[in-house]
């Protein structure tokens, strides 16, 4: 495969392969909501009565998912050309561990802020539409609500898209069911990474720690994205499950500490005022 | 108003923590590419020609084919490596011609011409004092960009295969080769390994083979003990090619 031949988002997307990811970003969504704080979920969920739940929450999902593509598509992978090419012309080494680290740190300086305006543009739509909470409370401004209303389906329709990207790949090229299974577990930590980290920092922005989250989000999502790439050249396939366990272990990580932030935040005075900016 | 308590120390704790694992993980089989110089011994000669068929899958159906041919530089000393894969059914055809040194196998100038179901792209590298030149296009649309050499010995990905055959194969042989990736102006260290010897049964018929590993890109590469040292097997774990010996015939 030569340079300019991988396009941005790494390939053809085939029927298939959405559905697989459309039905996985799904399953993971109701997952992650359901381990996170189920009591949280319906305080948040039962303030959501004059719009549709589902339609609204899959409309946020899919803006994540567009604006995670149009970043892709217009920042990161031109970006990461010009770097790649900068750093071959200018570093003599061969060595990965020089080479890797630049075009793998910058996809989470890319991806995440790029999530992260999702979410703002999310919130932005639903607070004009002055959605009400139960007892007169507005849900503006309750982090637990932002990270589980928007950050967390931001993500995983980020990293549905993605999901679909590869999925489309590894159901035309995989021999046969058995070589799927490293794939569909991989892209559904990757699933819960995006939908745990992006509910982090929606959580962090709406309770006034939004930039120094998502700057340690960034950095977080470029050392994971690092660390695989280097196991990969390192390892090759014989180590697919243990990048498999790395990313596994970091989104099961950030998934507990949204759960820990989400239930040890009190209930929102019942004023109907918003509780934060 | 006031702040709320956000996970902020964990999130940094997790970077720390990635942080060191990349450490490790980037120094787990890091190795200086400087070790003992390699002592190379060219054992083809102009007019080799090695066929292989293109199996998808270990015992699967031939789907291509891969030619190698060796010629000599029309004028001035070298080597030209041509080499020819095709695959009608994807559709897939790779063509490309190496001019190396005579002795030291470095490379010289790249010919390189790759057709697909998403058009055809071409390009020649030059190589140069401390760098290689790349002239491409790629569809229609011409690209041009340098990659910096590493110091010697440096090989390119078009003839990386070959090369290997020049190498002091033995039991227990490993080294760190620098391979230059033209064609996606990249580089990297490649750890090559014999791990086994293996006698191996192929179209072409029975051979003692040494395997080798490129660790970390899931290719091996079956080598003949004895001499010219034939390509008997190749296999590409993550495209799941297999290519096997049909014929091989040696130059003058």
């Amino acid at each position: 495969m030569t340079l300019l031949e991988a396009g941005p988002l790494g390939g053809r997307l085939t029927i298939s392969g959405f559905l697989a990811g459309a039905v996985m970003g799904v399953a993971v969504l109701s997952l992650l909501w359901w381990i996170i704080d189920r009591a949280a979920w319906r305080r948040v969920a039962g303030g959501v009565e004059k719009l549709p739940t589902g339609v609204a929450i899959g409309a946020v999902a899919l803006l994540g998912g567009i604006l995670f593509a149009l970043a892709l598509i217009w920042i990161q992978h031109p970006l990461q050309m010009v770097l790649r090419l900068w750093i071959v012309a200018t570093v003599a080494s061969t060595n990965p561990v020089l080479l890797l680290l630049p075009t793998a740190v910058l996809s989470g300086i890319v991806q995440e802020p790029a999530k992260l305006l999702a979410v703002l543009i999310a919130r932005a739509q639903c607070r004009r539409r002055e959605i009400p909470g139960r007892e007169g409370r507005r849900l503006a401004g309750d982090p637990a609500a932002d990270a589980l209303l928007y950050g967390v389906p931001v993500g995983i329709g980020a990293g549905a898209l993605e999901a679909a990207m590869t999925l489309s790949h590894a159901l035309a090229m995989a021999p046969s069911a058995g070589a799927l299974l490293p794939v569909f577990v991989e892209r559904a930590s990757a699933l819960v990474f995006h939908g745990s980290l992006t509910g982090l920092v929606a959580y962090a922005w709406s309770a006034g720690r939004g930039w120094l989250v998502l700057v340690i989000a960034a950095l977080t999502h470029g050392l994971l994205n690092y660390v695989v790439v280097l196991l990969s050249t390192r390892l090759g396939l014989g180590g697919v499950w243990l990048i498999e366990a790395v990313v596994a272990a970091v989104a099961v990580a950030l998934m507990l500490l949204l759960r820990r932030a989400v239930a040890r935040q009190p209930q929102p005075p019942e004023t109907g005022r918003p509780t934060s900016r | 108003m006031r702040k709320r308590a956000v996970p902020v120390s964990g999130v940094l704790a997790l970077s720390l923590a990635l942080l060191v694992s990349a450490g490790g993980a980037g120094l787990t089989g890091c190795r200086e590419v400087a070790e003992a110089p390699l002592t190379l011994q060219v054992p083809w000669a102009a007019g080799e020609v090695t066929t292989l068929s293109m199996h998808q899958g270990e015992g699967g159906p031939i789907i291509g084919d891969w030619t190698m041919r060796v010629e000599s530089v029309p004028e001035g000393e070298g080597w030209l490596l041509v080499s020819s894969l095709n695959i009608p059914s994807a559709p897939y055809s790779l063509n490309t011609t190496v001019r190396v040194g005579a002795e030291d196998l470095l490379p010289v100038h790249v010919d390189f011409e790759l057709l697909n179901f998403q058009g055809t792209v071409t390009y020649t590298a030059e190589y140069g004092e401390g760098k290689v030149a790349v002239d491409a296009d790629v569809r229609g649309e011409p690209q041009s960009f340098e990659i910096r050499l590493p110091d010697s010995p440096y090989f390119d990905n078009e003839q990386f295969i070959m090369t290997l055959r020049a190498m002091p194969l033995a039991d227990g042989w490993s080294a760190t080769l620098n391979n230059i990736i033209t064609a996606t102006a990249s580089k990297r260290a490649v750890r090559v390994e014999v791990v086994r010897r293996e006698d191996l049964t192929v179209p072409a018929g029975t051979y003692s083979c040494w395997v080798v590993e490129l660790v970390g890109a899931s290719q091996r590469v079956w080598i003949a003990v004895d001499w010219p040292y034939p390509i008997v097997k190749f296999v590409n774990d993550s495209s799941r090619l297999v290519a096997l010996l049909e014929s091989y015939e040696p130059g003058e």
